[in-house]
């Protein structure tokens, strides 16, 4: 049987033209309102061009920040030693989250003061000074441990960036201390605290087995 | 028609990122170098269409291998677009001094990073 129903908008982009029914000229000789459905049918057309061009482009930013992370996971899976471990971390933190100061502090063989593994852009003695707070940050993050802090309360930091807690085989082994980011980055975005959420789950494993593994 | 493409860093990271984010596109064809020595020899051996290329580096820097790739006949042609973390201003002006063609900054914004790759390819 012959389709004969006329084929509208709707039936074609699947979400409709937006405009109501009741607008639609239904007589030809109506020349304005075809002249102003014309018009409302290319705004429309406009504003669904500029959508997809902002989606393409989110599509495009989706696609970066999940190579990203992939290449994060991957690069601290395939370092082989603790001071490829370090680079790879260093890495992850300069080139993809944008950091230009930070510290990784580690736990002493007591589980109570925290001591500077590696560290960038950090002089020593702010080093000197979070190691000093390290009793109070490690208690603090033992019992809530939180990815991208603005400022610590209860600690006389109040200008760190973020504070990534490392864990390892669910015990708390160190952090990560973002002190400052580059100049050309202005904060922490969404994508980043994935990134920082990746770090928290897998850096302590890949610097720690890499030690077992350079001294062991 | 196929595009040659130099990337330079020494960072396994950044390297690997770029590689990733420019493979996606099916004519491009990627190369790499992980200093500035490397990149020179690697630009006048391969002749690439563009070079994207890191400033710190190990043995020669990203704007000394910029230097030397402008000073030779064979490479001074090639665009070299500088993608590195070092975003102040001062840094910006040294890497034109050096003759880049463009300067892009990390953490890379990919639509940034395809769109001057290509805009430099012609594409």
């Amino acid at each position: 049987m012959p389709h004969n129903k006329p084929i509208r908008i709707d039936d074609l982009n699947g979400q409709g033209d937006g405009l109501p029914d009741a607008q639609v000229p239904r007589n030809a000789a109506d020349s304005d309102g075809i002249h102003a459905h014309t018009r409302r049918l290319q705004q429309r057309l406009a504003e669904l061009q500029g959508k997809k061009c902002e989606s393409s482009v989110k599509a495009h930013e989706g696609f970066i920040h999940t190579s990203r992370l992939f290449v994060a996971l991957s690069q601290m899976n395939l370092a082989s030693t603790q001071e490829e471990a370090i680079t790879t971390i260093t890495e992850i933190l300069t080139n993809f989250i944008g950091t230009e100061q930070f510290a990784c502090l580690t736990f002493r063989e007591d589980q109570r003061q925290l001591e500077c593994l590696f560290s960038m852009g950090v002089d020593e003695d702010r080093i000197a000074a979070l190691e000093l707070a390290s009793e109070e940050m490690a208690a603090l993050l033992r019992s809530e441990p939180q990815i991208g802090m603005s400022g610590c309360a209860g600690l006389s930091f109040s200008d760190l960036v973020a504070v990534v807690p490392l864990r390892w085989r669910d015990e708390p082994f160190g952090l990560i201390v973002i002190l400052a980011l580059l100049p050309q980055k202005n904060s922490l975005e969404l994508w980043d605290y994935a990134l920082c959420d990746l770090l928290s789950e897998h850096a302590a494993a890949c610097i720690s087995r890499k030690r077992i593994a350079t001294e062991g | 028609m196929s595009k040659k493409i130099l990337l330079v860093d020494d960072s396994k990271t950044a390297l690997m990122l770029e590689q990733l984010v420019l493979s996606a596109e099916p004519n491009y064809v990627i190369i790499s170098a992980q200093d500035g020595q490397e990149a020179v020899e690697k630009a006048v051996a391969e002749s690439p269409d563009l070079v994207l290329m890191d400033v710190v580096m190990p043995r020669m820097n990203g704007f000394e291998a910029c230097k030397q790739l402008r000073n030779n006949k064979a490479t001074c042609g090639i665009p070299v677009i500088l993608v590195t973390t070092k975003g102040r201003e001062e840094d910006v002006e040294a890497g034109f001094e050096h003759g880049c063609s463009d300067y892009l900054t990390k953490p890379i914004s990919e639509h940034e990073l395809v769109n001057m790759v290509k805009a430099y390819l012609g594409e």
